[in-house]
């Protein structure tokens, strides 16, 4: 993929490996993706796919023993994160990347005042001080939707429900006005109708900031209605990769497929059963050279058990890793 | 925080009372008296001293009377030592144990905190190892194990230190570092297997993995968030470890020759000095629920879950 | 398109060829204790101690109340009691003759020395051979360390298996029951917990008498708190969890919920329990041995042979040493071993040593 004018994060062939007693798992085997400014790219795939780890990798957090980043480049701006020191990194941290996690009652410090937590961020990458970070923090508060955000701005989090801890994270992260905003499967822990007010907010305040996002989730529903971009992801690897419209009127990778199908919709015969992917995700320890999803695959053809696929560019910006696309087989 | 505060502290007030009850009654059930090994009593004077010590009331009667006293704070005469009351005696011997109290607290504290964090942060490296198999032994060997072995050692042997006693004019403070170290010793492994535990579990969390995410430094993690969540088990933990220092100087001060509540204890007992046991009960009982008090405000101080409902 | 079918395959390969290992709690946990050195050198420990101690009335030793007047404290040896003896006085008699500034001894000295060489050839009782010396009363040291092992392991294990069925079957209805009786056992357990118990089970003990029985109740009486609390938490918090839901709505009862589902999960937590249990008991009934309120002669536990020895330890230095370390060692292997079970059921507790 060609480098544009706007790209600000290019991650070519990230690797991340987990040293296990069963063997090595390959967490993120291979998975490649650019971003632009103010881009919203979804990551899809089912639980265990491999979707979290890519995200910690690029900030660079993955616990060192056991996981480590066994090989590829993260770039941002051009420059390769992972050769970065630790110093450089922790300033993009929080400041130009900035991340938010699935469950809002265990990300926030229980102990520290929501004030200590959102001013130590704005006082450590902008340089305000402490009354400054503190206005500043009581308005991204009051854009998150928090009411009377100068009370509850000095209250814990236990204080708080869970969908408003979770506004409240958003708008930490939003605190310093990063470039990128990664968020990690951020309503998954929510209920439903909160869910769509957790979404509507994190869709306005960073088309309003000019933010970036990574949105990771299992949730179909969840991009369609906010990505840009969709990639979809299966054992560690992508599996289709493109804008979300062109990718949900004709999926091309057979998983894909199968992922939309699955979908329930009101406009079915009342008697026609569910679709669902037969089979279940593989073990990611020692597996074989083949496509990960041949077993549960309908379209499977002999090759597919065994070699990889190859990526296959199209012209209309998307990608698809899967035999039936390829011409030589 | 008030109220939390003020809730705790009346509750003290029946356990106190039911300790006493308590007490009380397993005294007072007991086989034998305080006279019984008393030579040269004809029954005149076994009569005479029965009634001067309201024995030949009924029990429950003897209850309500001493009830009364205690809570006007006058513990009663010893049986025993004829010449004193039981107030003057706990006024003797109460500030020594205290002060070995405090102070093998205070040493348990401040090591083993420290050592367990320390281990924490190099987990798995033999600074971890070491310290973590030392700590096991710490509390592996019992106090009337290390007691006579330090001094076998640091006294019998090689004369280092004074063999028994207590601070006055013919010893000075080398005296307390053996009976202080002796009691501190299993507390501060607990203490120090307790904290690293404590930190690794929330190190682990997910609010740290925010943090870090953040940008902020190890070390300011370690201090703000890490520490203070880090701490509230030790914290609940302190209630119970000085009641066991307190149980312990019986033992330290029966070894060491220390002239402190402990040792009269257990000389009370044997003799059946029942105002001087219950007397020792009610005191040591009172500073021990007077330490959890304390230790549940503090953790009320560190933990905004409990006392911001 | 054809309905899809799965795959025939053999429970333990799947399609991509990988053998799947099933795995169940127990044999893990196994697996990981065996990897935890130190705890498996506990376990080896523990072993070789229950056998030894629990077998003592059977091994070749001397009884541990029989007194051999004449054989008073005599040094841990690999020789005779009668060579001992005569070393031990030779040496002293070296002593008094240099104090006295003699290179020889004198006439009596030696008739002395030949009357105790004599004696040891002919006497058969000074054949016998102290590996760890004798106590005041010319009592076998080791025997009595057998013996005082078993009983001490003996309170230790009883203690405990009486704390934790008390415990689990208070527990366990407290938490299942809940509501009024659950709230009166909360209080009771709590007034319970703050008793400075350790004081209220020395007064008991001069008191009432040292035996047995009564050290077993006192002790006994607060240990089964902690259990108690732990397992309710676990029952409490286990109904409310899904597979409970699960299982009921499959139309199991609640005998089966409890057996099947609730125990299994609680286990793990008692076994740990229990195994760092042991010690404390054994901790608590050798401090009151030592404070003259524990078993009472002649029947010896390690905590009296301790308090013993540290009555001579100037003189007599081994018959302290030799109690304490064997106890140490004990106590130390259990805990150890404790802490390897909390590692092994548990692997993602912080204790990873």
């Amino acid at each position: 993929m060609a480098m544009t004018e706007d790209t600000i994060l290019q991650v070519k062939d990230l690797r991340t490996y987990f040293n296990t007693d069963e063997g090595i798992v390959k967490a993120v085997d291979g998975v490649s993706f650019d971003l632009h400014k103010g881009e919203t790219l979804g990551i899809v795939g089912e639980s265990g796919s491999g979707k979290s780890v890519t995200n910690l990798s690029v900030i660079n957090m993955i616990p060192s023993p056991p996981g480590r980043i066994a090989g590829g480049e993260i770039l941002y701006h051009g420059k390769d994160m992972l050769k970065m020191s630790k110093h450089e990194i922790r300033q993009i941290r929080g400041n130009k990347i900035a991340m938010i996690f699935q469950d809002p009652m265990t990300s926030l410090n229980p102990f520290l005042r929501i004030s200590t937590q959102m001013i130590e961020t704005i006082v450590l990458h902008q340089k305000l001080d402490k009354k400054a970070a503190r206005e500043k923090a009581i308005e991204m508060l009051k854009l998150a939707g928090i009411p009377a955000p100068e009370k509850r701005i000095d209250q814990y989090p236990h204080q708080f429900s869970g969908g408003m801890r979770q506004r409240v994270m958003i708008a930490m992260g939003l605190s310093c006005n990063p470039e990128i905003l990664i968020a990690d499967e951020p309503t998954s822990a929510l209920d439903v109708t909160i869910q769509a007010q957790i979404l509507d907010l994190m869709k306005g305040l960073t088309e309003r900031l000019g933010t970036a996002v990574i949105l990771i989730t299992h949730s179909l529903g969840v991009v369609a209605g906010t990505c840009d971009t969709l990639c979809v992801m299966y054992a560690g690897r992508f599996v289709e990769r493109g804008p979300t419209d062109l990718i949900f009127d004709s999926p091309m990778h057979p998983y894909t497929q199968g992922l939309i199908r699955s979908v329930p919709r009101l406009d079915r015969e009342d008697d026609e059963r569910l679709s669902s992917i037969r089979g279940q995700p593989p073990n990611v320890i020692d597996l074989p050279d083949c496509c990960p999803f041949y077993p549960r695959c309908d379209q499977a053809m002999d090759i597919c058990k065994k070699k990889y696929p190859k990526w296959k560019n199209l012209d209309n910006g998307r990608t698809v890793g899967c035999w039936l696309y390829s011409e030589d087989k | 925080m008030i109220r939390f505060t003020i809730r705790r502290f009346l509750s003290l007030i029946p356990t106190i009372f039911i300790i006493i009850t308590f007490a009380f009654i397993i005294v007072r059930s007991a086989p034998g008296g305080p006279f019984s090994s008393e030579h040269n009593t004809t029954p005149e004077i076994l009569e005479n001293l029965q009634k001067k010590y309201h024995m030949d009331e009924s029990m429950p009667r003897q209850y309500v009377r001493y009830m009364s006293q205690v809570v006007q704070g006058d513990l009663g005469p010893s049986f025993r030592y004829k010449d004193y009351t039981v107030n003057q005696l706990v006024k003797q011997a109460l500030p020594t144990s205290m002060l070995l109290g405090f102070m093998a607290l205070a040493v348990a504290v401040l090591f083993g905190i420290s050592i367990g964090i320390i281990s924490a942060l190099k987990q798995n490296t033999w600074v971890d190892y070491s310290s973590m198999s030392l700590a096991v032994i710490g509390i592996s060997v019992p106090l009337f194990v290390i007691g006579p072995l330090l001094k076998l050692y640091l006294s019998l042997k090689h004369d280092w230190l004074p063999t028994s006693g207590w601070l006055g004019e013919r010893n000075g403070w080398l005296v307390l570092i053996m009976p202080v170290a002796t009691l501190c010793l299993p507390y501060l492994a607990s203490i120090a297997r307790l904290t690293r535990a404590s930190v690794l579990d929330v190190l682990r969390a997910d609010f740290i993995r925010t943090a870090r995410a953040k940008g902020l430094s190890e070390p300011v993690v370690m201090l703000k968030h890490v520490l203070k969540g880090a701490m509230l088990p030790v914290v609940s933990y302190l209630g119970p470890t000085f009641a066991l220092i307190l149980t312990g100087t019986v033992v330290v001060e029966t070894i060491f020759t220390i002239p402190g509540m402990g040792r009269f204890y257990i000389q009370a007992a044997f003799n059946r000095d029942y105002t001087l046991i219950l007397g020792d009960v009610i005191v040591l009982s009172i500073l021990m629920l007077f330490m959890n008090f304390l230790v549940d405000i503090i953790y009320g101080f560190l933990d905004p879950r409990i006392s911001y409902k | 398109m054809a309905k899809p079918t799965a795959p025939k395959r053999d429970s333990l390969t799947n399609e991509f060829d990988q053998t799947m290992k099933p795995v169940s709690l127990w044999t893990d946990a196994w697996r990981r204790l065996r990897k935890n050195k130190m705890a498996f050198g506990g376990l080896i420990i523990i072993v070789f101690y229950f056998v030894a101690c629990l077998a003592s009335p059977v091994l070749p030793i001397y009884p541990y109340q029989e007194q051999v007047v004449s054989h008073q404290n005599l040094p841990p040896s690999l020789h005779s009691a009668g060579k001992v003896m005569l070393f031990t006085r030779t040496a002293y008699m070296k002593q008094t003759m240099e104090a006295d500034g003699r290179s020889e001894f004198n006439a009596d000295e030696k008739a002395q020395l030949e009357a105790m060489r004599i004696d040891a050839q002919v006497n058969p009782e000074n054949n016998r051979v102290y590996l760890l010396g004798t106590d005041n009363l010319g009592r076998d040291l080791l025997s009595r360390i057998l013996y005082g092992g078993r009983i001490s392991i003996m309170i230790g294990l009883t203690g405990t298996l009486t704390a934790v069925f008390v415990g689990i079957v208070l527990g366990s209805i407290s938490g299942y029951v809940g509501g009024r009786l659950d709230n009166l056992m909360m209080r009771f357990v709590d007034i319970m917990y703050s008793l400075p118990y350790m004081l209220l089970v020395i007064i008991m003990m001069a008191l009432f008498g040292q035996n047995i029985f009564n050290l077993f109740i006192a002790i006994a009486l607060v240990s089964w708190l902690t259990i108690c609390r732990v397992v309710r938490g676990q029952v409490m918090s286990l109904q409310n969890a899904e597979f409970v839901e699960a299982a009921r709505s499959m139309g199991a009862s609640t005998g089966r919920i409890i057996f099947r589902h609730l125990t299994p999960n609680t286990l793990g937590v008692i076994v740990v329990f229990s195994t760092l249990m042991v010690p404390q008991f054994i901790m608590q009934e050798s401090f009151l041995s030592f404070l003259g309120l524990g078993v009472s002669a002649p029947m010896a536990s390690w905590g009296s042979l301790v308090s013993e020895g540290a009555n001579v330890m100037e003189l007599y230095p081994w018959q302290l040493l030799a109690p304490a370390i064997t106890m140490t060692v004990f106590l130390f292997a259990m805990n150890f071993l404790g802490d390897g079970l909390r590692d092994a059921l548990d692997p993602q507790s912080k204790n990873k040593l």
